[in-house]
C-alpha cells in the first residue's frame, strides 16, 4: 500500500485502521509477514533505488502488480520491497499489550500458514498501530533513499537498522 | 419402403425465421451501441478518470483522515498565486509508450508554447489540495491519473497541448514551493507515472531548484481503473517481449523449414 505519509509492501490501505479482510491465503502470508515483522518491530523492507530511466518497466510493473511502494523525485524512484523472511523463526512479537503475546503468536502461525485467523479486538488495535508505524517509517526511508543520491548510481539496496531477533516457540513458524 | 417427404406448413416457419432475425440484429445493435462509445471525445474519458481519482483519494477516509492524523489540516482547491515566472518549455515523445521510455521531442507542434508560465498576469492557480501541520510546514498536492500508456511522436499536437497543461501547471507548483523553506510539492499517480510527465517534472526540479515527491499506485489498492493500467501495460510488455524474440529468429526457424525439407 501507497498512502501520503505511509507505504508498506504487502498490506492493503485498512491494514493501518483495522485487521483487513485477506481473501486468498497468500494475502494472508503477506500480511501476516507485514505483521510478524511489524510486531517484532523489525523492518518487513527493502528499498531499491533506481534511476527511473534505467529502471526496468517489467520491475515497476511487477512493483504496482505487487503493490510495493514506489516513491521517488522526477530522477529516481525507491521501490519498498518485502524483506527477505527470516527462515523458519518468528520473530518474538514484542510490540502487543501484556497477556497477548500467546495469542499473537497463534494468529501469526495461523496467517503464515495461508489460514484464517481473527485476532481479538486488542491484538487487532495493536496489529495496525504496529504496522501504521511500520508504514510511516518505511516511507520516511523511501524518500530519504530516493533523495539520497547525487546522480549516476542506479540501484542499491539499504535495509532499516537490524534489531535483535528473537527465537521462536517451537510450535509457530 | 418408400422414404417420407418432409413439408413444413407455411406458420412452421415463424419460429425459426423470428430466431434468424433475432440473431441478426445482435451484431446491429452491438455495432451501433460501440459506434456511440467511439465517438465519444478523447480527452472526456481520461478527465472522467482523473476526477474519479481525485475523489477518490480526497474522501474523508483516505487523504484527509490521514492529514488528520498527523495533526494538519487539509484544504481541497484552494487559490494560490505564486511568483509569476516562465521557464522554457521542454517537450517529449513516446512513440512506444511506457516501455520505450520519453525522449526529447526535437520538432513539437508548431502551437506548442516555448515557455510556461507560472500564472496568467493577475491570475492564480488551484492545486487539488495544500496541506497545513503545525510548526508551518505546507506540502501542495496534486492528483494525477493519467494513462502511462500514451504513444506518440514528434510534433503531435494533443500531446503537446497536453504537456504544455501539465507543464505549466507543475511550474507554477514548483515556484509556489521554491517560495519557502517549509514547503513540498508532491504528486499522487493513480498508477505509473508516465515517461513524459517523469522528464518535465526532472527538468522543472533542475531548472526551479526543488526536489518533488512522486508517489505511484498511492491509493490505488481500492481504485480498480489503476488495475486496468497494469493489465494493458502487461499485454503491450509481454507483446513486445514475445514479437522481439520471434523478431530475432531466422524465417525458417519462425516458420518452420518446408515440408520438403524435412529430415525423416
Amino acid at each position: 500500500m501507497t498512502g501520503f505519509d505511509q507505504a508498506l509492501p504487502g498490506v492493503p490501505e485498512e491494514a493501518l485502521r483495522t485487521f483487513p479482510v485477506l481473501a486468498t491465503p497468500e494475502a494472508r502470508r503477506r500480511y501476516g509477514r507485514a505483521a510478524a515483522f511489524a510486531l517484532a518491530g523489525l523492518p518487513s523492507w527493502e528499498i531499491e533505488v533506481w534511476s527511473r530511466r534505467e529502471c526496468p518497466p517489467l520491475l515497476r510493473m511487477r512493483a504496482l502488480q505487487e503493490d510495493w511502494p514506489m516513491i521517488g523525485t522526477g530522477r529516481r524512484v525507491a521501490i519498498v520491497r518485502p524483506a527477505p523472511w527470516p527462515g523458519d523463526e518468528l520473530p518474538s512479537p514484542v510490540e502487543v499489550p501484556a497477556g497477548f503475546q500467546e495469542e499473537a503468536v497463534r494468529v501469526l502461525g495461523a496467517l503464515l500458514a495461508g489460514e484464517v485467523a481473527q485476532p481479538s479486538v486488542e491484538l487487532a488495535v495493536a496489529l495496525a498501530e504496529a504496522l501504521g508505524r511500520a508504514a510511516r517509517v518505511a516511507f520516511t526511508e523511501a524518500r530519504a533513499a530516493a533523495r539520497s543520491e547525487g546522480g549516476g548510481v542506479s540501484q542499491q539496496r539499504a535495509h532499516g537498522p537490524p534489531r535483535a531477533v528473537a527465537e521462536a516457540p517451537s510450535n509457530s513458524r | 419402403m418408400s422414404p417420407r417427404s418432409a413439408t413444413i406448413a407455411p406458420w412452421g416457419w415463424i419460429v425459426p425465421a423470428t430466431l434468424i432475425l433475432a440473431v441478426a440484429a445482435v451484431p446491429v445493435v452491438l455495432t451501433a451501441s460501440r459506434s456511440k462509445t467511439i465517438s465519444i471525445s478523447k480527452t472526456e474519458r481520461p478527465r472522467a478518470r482523473g476526477i474519479a481519482y481525485e475523489r477518490h483519494v480526497l474522501a474523508p477516509a483516505q487523504l484527509p483522515q490521514t492529514i488528520r492524523s498527523e495533526g494538519g489540516r487539509l484544504k481541497a482547491h484552494p487559490r494560490i498565486r505564486p511568483r509569476a515566472r516562465t521557464v522554457a518549455a521542454a517537450y517529449f515523445q513516446s512513440p512506444k509508450g511506457h516501455g520505450g521510455g520519453a525522449q526529447p521531442d526535437g520538432a513539437p507542434h508548431p502551437a506548442a508554447p516555448a515557455r510556461w508560465q507560472s500564472r496568467p498576469p493577475g491570475g492564480y492557480r488551484v492545486p487539488d489540495a495544500i496541506a497545513t501541520f503545525p510548526g508551518g510546514r505546507q506540502i501542495l498536492i496534486e492528483i494525477k491519473c493519467p494513462s502511462p500508456w500514451l504513444t506518440f511522436g514528434e510534433g503531435s499536437p494533443w500531446s503537446a497541448k497536453m504537456q504544455a497543461a501539465f507543464g505549466a501547471q507543475a511550474t507554477a507548483f514548483l515556484t509556489w514551493g521554491a517560495a519557502g523553506k517549509n514547503r513540498e510539492v508532491r504528486y499522487l499517480f493513480c498508477g505509473l507515472i508516465p515517461p513524459w510527465a517523469a522528464g518535465i517534472i526532472e527538468k522543472l526540479e533542475d531548472e526551479l531548484g526543488v526536489e518533488v515527491d512522486v508517489l505511484e499506485g498511492a491509493y490505488a489498492g481500492t481504485y480498480p481503473p489503476a488495475r486496468a493500467f497494469l493489465s494493458a501495460g502487461m499485454f503491450e510488455a509481454l507483446t513486445a517481449a514475445t514479437l522481439g524474440t520471434l523478431a530475432e529468429l531466422a524465417p525458417e526457424e519462425l516458420l518452420g523449414a518446408p515440408y520438403d525439407q524435412l529430415e525423416d
